[in-house]
């Protein structure tokens, strides 16, 4: 087929030549015949509205081509009918529909599809909105609370169209709800710090919990998958997840996840990752630079996922049983969700028999049982291999076993399932659904596995059991714990998470039970990296993203003067956004990272020093006089330090005199304390950059000179301070910078620091603003100051937005907050067209605007005079 | 002029009280005590320091004075100050004039919580001179060889404004107070709550548990004496999870998330 023919032939002569050669019972064929199928609606479209049908045109080949001929079908049947109900109705969908569906998963562009059908014919006018808007959350719903989402979505079309988007997308506060709500079960978001909390109490480890990549939508399917693995592994020092667990609607689920949990953080807990290979039996490969042991293990047995199974099934046993030894309560639960859980046997007919046995290995360990229910399918090879092995496996029950016990275990039957390699599976069944066992038999390769581990069997590049893997260095990423990744296992575990990959590839996989959910793999790949190659769309922070995601991106300027280390150990926080035109916060919309500044050249310092020397040093003997010295003196106490001789005297002269005396009569030395902590947020924008009227230099650069002015200042009054500056580009990327935190001295490296702060991208106030607003509050102090120095409006157009009101109102939401929280928020900005806005953010009094920018640096320390005063 | 100073009964410790040695404090604590030479304790909250200090008391047979510091501590309320008692004025000892006169024990507890000018008093008596000056006696007190000062401190509050000013802390040997280990922790809880050793390891197994969360969300993990508070709970019949939530999960942090790890921490043992 041609890519151009469509193009080239009439649609309607085209359609009707195809519809005229059915009708005559001629059967036609092949590319030609699917071509026709998905020109049908040409030209019932062409008859209805031309512009519609010429979108349908541009459209539907790209859409044959990339999604299939049931795609690009459908989206043709969609059009008719909706132009069916109105012509501009579907003028909109054609232009929109494509776009959308190319960002959804296979598995649901036609319920995508479906559901605008169904919009068009319940609420055609909110249909485009529908439809431009409702991909991001669609896979988490099922049909029926899709319906009644994009009824409560379609509700607010007419009021206010951005509301309605923002909450079709999900990104609205009340979006989120409604899809909390109607997701039914219950969200990982809402228990996840708990959970990270519980699985770091275990393990006494750092470790994060994140919402597993295929989790969306996956909570069906067999228990174990879920309870016990599937959809929630662990690499080493993350903790995956089902984004949502609902199979029982009440308490338990919370459970589900506590157990999947203790399970995960267990093999950090019981050591499932220490291994002294060379004190295992056999001749192992010399170790490669960054390898763990245990992936040498896998690399010397020649077969890795073989033996990446077997290893899991062994540990899953030996960590099960510490577990209940530990935490009796733990232990109770566990059998109580064993029961309760709908379980099934794994269905073993379709794999190969070495799956055989790891998978009968595996439900032995949950069920407890022998499995002879299960021996139906089970060759007799397969069969003796297991029964053989099961003995063996309660002795890593027993409370001595180490993960030495469990790889010595490998070792030992590692010949006989070689053995059981060369057997053929059962069946080989052709296309897709069997794709995953398929997978399975190439990767384990009898060649790869040729008897007794040893550097003999052994492939020296390490590739040969993973052909299919491409990188096999990234095949066990997920083994590798934090303290022992070097920056180079950290781009590559990056670029294992953002590329699509193969399955032996995937450095989640470690802990899969991947026997028992070979017949869905194939599926949950694709719906997987479908699910990342999203990533980078709005996600609007339904998913809790890396830190590391962008981190690779973060433009030139942004780490420009940061401290190196920290590029890479910044963690990256998310704070909400204020959203004026829906009137709701979008939670965890702005994700904020926190940089070191590093020490610049002195020469900035000391010609600031050396320039200001005078008005420093005048400075610094203003603000010494206001420093507390002074010691009051509180007379006329109950009780206190010394006695009051003349209220002593006056008390005896009033007894003797018969009268009633007081019985204040101490008096108290108390030295009066200030106790103000300021922070200082300097605005780092390109804007910065430009040149004071008429001056020599930029406007940053007086700011900073104010800086260093106004520290001198405040070092010789005592007061704690801090110095930041925030610049950023996106809601993904913004930057918080630190010249001098808290709890550093201000002393020439802290100069130094301010020295290097420079002009940068864009300033997204509010982010920055919530930011310092959390960071004051963890110094005490009973008044607390953040100080903004500013050029001119908040304003970031990366990717997204924000500028004039959306950007003012935020900032003035971030800045109520910090009241609310206690703060004493001041802006000082030298732009003069900045009253209304300001005072319309800040609020009267709490600004100042410098109309001279030169005469910055001598005005800040008065105005902080004041305002501490 | 009438000077008082409480008498000394007040100040005797009678019984033993239980502790249970760790590693070597005790006779680290004696050899500190005829050297002559001031302790410094520093341990998390309900680790046992004060414990510790009374039961040394108890074995050396000296009173023991505590002072339990805090941010308006002034210098008079430790030396001492004049009262007027109808038309006489007179000296009232302050705990540690007391102390020196007695050849006491003093115990100055969470001493960082006092302000730093108010801990200058007690230089004198930390170095060889062994010297109290009352300066509104007008005397200089010179302390008898049984006498000794201990202080504490929480180095967990560590923040800026509240640390030992060097010159302060100098002055003293330090020990190390740490939540004993489990097997000796769980002797402690046995000993001190009458709880049955299954329960005891159980409340042991948590607060370890828990422990691992400090600085992870929480300021501070649960103390032994928390533990052993759960424990006697317990023995005087409540339930098992509900001790645990009244000694750990609801006292420990106001932070929800917090709480339900905690929850489910006691939940796993429970």
């Amino acid at each position: 087929m041609s890519s151009d023919r469509p193009r080239r032939v009439a649609p309607r002569r085209f359609g009707r030549l195809v519809g005229a050669a059915r009708k005559a019972g001629v059967r036609v064929l092949g590319p030609l015949g699917q071509l026709g199928r998905s020109l049908e609606p040409a030209a019932r479209l062409l008859g209805a509205d031309g512009v519609t049908a010429r979108s349908w045109i541009r459209n539907v080949h790209a859409l044959q081509e990339a999604l299939g001929g049931n795609v690009a079908r459908a989206y043709g049947d969609l059009l008719v009918a909706a132009v069916g109900a109105d012509v501009l109705l579907a003028r909109g969908l054609a232009g929109v529909i494509p776009d959308q569906l190319a960002r959804l998963a296979p598995a649901h562009r036609l319920r995508y599809l479906v559901a605008i059908d169904w919009t068009i014919s319940e609420r055609p006018s909110a249909a485009v909105a529908v439809a431009e808007n409702l991909a991001p959350v669609l896979p988490g719903l099922s049909d029926e609370a899709l319906r009644s989402f994009i009824l409560e979505g379609s509700s607010l079309v007419a009021s206010s169209p951005e509301k309605a988007a923002s909450f079709l997308r999900g990104e609205s506060g009340e979006g989120r709800r409604a899809l909390q709500s109607l997701e039914g079960g219950l969200p990982l978001e809402q228990v996840r710090r708990s959970l990270e909390l519980y699985a770091m109490a275990h393990c006494d480890e750092q470790v994060r919990v994140l919402a597993a990549p295929a989790g969306t939508g996956s909570t069906s399917g067999h228990p174990l998958r879920l309870a016990a693995g599937g959809s929630a592994f662990t690499n080493g020092h993350d903790i995956h997840l089902p984004a949502r667990v609902g199979w029982f609607g009440d308490q338990r689920d919370f459970l589900v996840y506590r157990i999947c949990t203790a399970l995960c953080a267990g093999y950090l807990e019981f050591g499932t990752f220490e291994l002294r290979l060379d004190e295992l039996p056999g001749q192992w490969p010399a170790r490669r630079q960054g390898e763990l042991e245990l992936q040498r293990l896998f690399r010397g047995l020649g077969n890795r996922s073989l033996g990446r199974d077997l290893y899991q099934v062994f540990e899953d046993q030996r960590v099960e049983a510490r577990l209940r030894a530990v935490y009796p309560g733990l232990s109770r639960d566990l059998d109580r969700i064993r029961v309760e859980l709908p379980g099934s046997a794994p269905p073993l007919r379709d794999l190969s028999p070495v799956d055989q046995v790891v998978a009968l290995l595996a439900w032995h360990g949950w069920s407890g049982a022998r499995g002879g229910a299960l021996r139906g399918p089970v060759g007799a090879a397969a069969w003796a291999v297991a029964e053989g092995l099961i003995p063996r496996l309660e002795g890593l029950r027993e409370p001595g076993a180490s993960a030495q016990d469990s790889a010595a275990l490998l070792v030992a039957v590692w010949p006989d399932l070689s053995e059981l390699m060369r057997t053929r599976p059962p069946q080989e069944a052709g296309g897709r659904a069997a794709e995953g066992s398929s997978r399975g038999a190439a990767d384990r390769d009898p060649r790869g596995a040729g008897g007794a581990p040893g550097p003999g069997s052994a492939d020296p590049a390490g590739t040969k059991g993973d052909r299919r893997a491409g990188s096999s260095r990234s095949a066990l990423l997920g083994l590798l714990r934090p303290e022992r990744r070097d920056a180079e296992q950290e781009r590559l575990d990056e670029a294992a998470m953002s590329a699509p990959r193969s399955d032996s590839e995937r450095p989640l996989g470690f802990l899969a039970r991947r026997a028992q959910i070979k017949q869905r793999r194939a599926a949950d790949y694709e719906e997987m990296d479908d699910w990342l190659s999203a990533m980078p769309g709005p996600a609007g922070g339904l998913v809790d993203r890396a830190p590391s995601a962008g981190r690779a991106e973060l433009p030139a300027a942004l780490r420009e003067g940061v401290e190196l280390e920290a590029l890479g150990d910044a963690r990256a926080v998310g704070y909400p956004e204020w959203d004026a035109s829906i009137g709701d916060y979008k939670p965890s919309w702005v994700l904020l990272r926190e940089y070191p500044l590093q020490r610049g050249s002195r020469e900035f310092v000391d010609r600031v020093m050396q320039q200001y020397r005078p008005q420093i040093q005048s400075l610094r003997r203003q603000f010494e006089a206001l420093r507390p010295e002074q010691v009051a003196l509180h007379r006329g106490l109950p009780d206190g330090d010394a006695l009051d001789l003349d209220r002593v005297v006056e008390a005896c002269t009033v007894r003797r005199a018969g009268g009633n005396p007081s019985d204040r009569l101490y008096l108290r030395h108390e030295r009066s304390r200030r106790d103000v902590a300021v922070a200082f947020l300097l605005d780092m924008s390109s804007s910065t950059n430009e040149m004071v009227s008429g001056g020599q230099k930029r406007i940053i650069e007086v700011e900073k000179e104010a800086l260093v002015l106004i520290a001198e200042a405040i070092d010789a009054i005592g007061d704690p301070f801090a110095i930041w500056g925030f610049s950023g580009y996106g809601r993904d990327q913004v930057a918080f910078y630190q010249a001098k935190r808290f709890d550093q001295p201000y002393d020439q490296a802290a100069r130094e620091r301010i020295g290097s702060m420079s002009w940068k991208m864009e300033n997204r106030d509010g982010a920055a603003i919530r930011h310092a607003t959390r960071r004051l509050l963890e110094w005490p102090a009973r008044i607390r100051l953040l100080v903004l120095l500013s050029d001119g409006k908040p304003l970031d157009c990366g990717c997204d937005r924000y500028s004039d009101a959306y950007a003012q109102e935020d900032t003035r939401q971030a800045l109520l907050e910090a009241r609310k929280a206690g703060l004493h928020p001041f802006c000082i900005t030298v732009d003069p067209h900045s009253r209304d806005y300001l005072r319309q953010m800040y609020g009267e009094g709490a600004y100042t605007i410098i109309d001279q920018v030169e005469a910055l640096p001598l005005r800040i320390p008065r105005l902080y005079r004041q305002l501490t005063r | 002029m009438r000077q008082i100073t409480p008498p000394v009964e007040e100040f005797l410790v009678n019984e033993e009280p239980f502790y249970l040695p760790v590693a070597g404090e005790v006779e680290l604590f004696e050899q500190a005590w005829h050297s002559r030479l001031p302790l410094l304790l520093k341990g998390p909250t309900g680790s046992g320091k004060t414990r510790f200090v009374s039961h040394m008391a108890w074995r050396l047979g000296r009173p023991l004075v505590t002072v339990a510091c805090h941010d308006d501590l002034t210098a008079s309320d430790l030396v001492g100050r004049f009262l007027i008692l109808g038309d006489e004025t007179v000296w009232v000892d302050g705990p540690l004039t007391a102390a020196v006169r007695h050849g006491a024990i003093v115990y100055l507890d969470e001493v960082v919580e006092a302000r730093k000018d108010t801990m200058v008093v007690i230089h004198p008596l930390t170095d060889d001179r062994r010297l109290l000056p009352v300066e509104k006696l007008a005397t200089l007190l010179r302390a008898p060889q049984e006498f000794m000062l201990v202080v504490s401190y929480n180095p967990g509050y560590q923040s800026v404004l509240k640390e030992l000013k060097p010159s302060t802390r100098q002055r003293f040997l330090a020990m190390d107070f740490q939540f004993p280990p489990a097997e000796l922790e769980l002797q402690v809880v046995e000993r001190e709550s009458g709880v049955d050793a299954e329960l005891a390891s159980a409340l042991v197994g948590i607060a370890g548990k828990v422990r691992n969360l400090v600085d992870r969300g929480l300021e501070e993990g649960v103390s032994t004496r928390l533990v052993i508070y759960a424990a006697k709970l317990i023995v005087a019949g409540a339930a098992p999870r509900a001790a645990c939530d009244a000694a750990f999960t609801r006292i420990l942090t106001d932070d929800p998330d917090l709480r339900r790890s905690i929850g489910e921490i006691v939940a796993d043992f429970i």
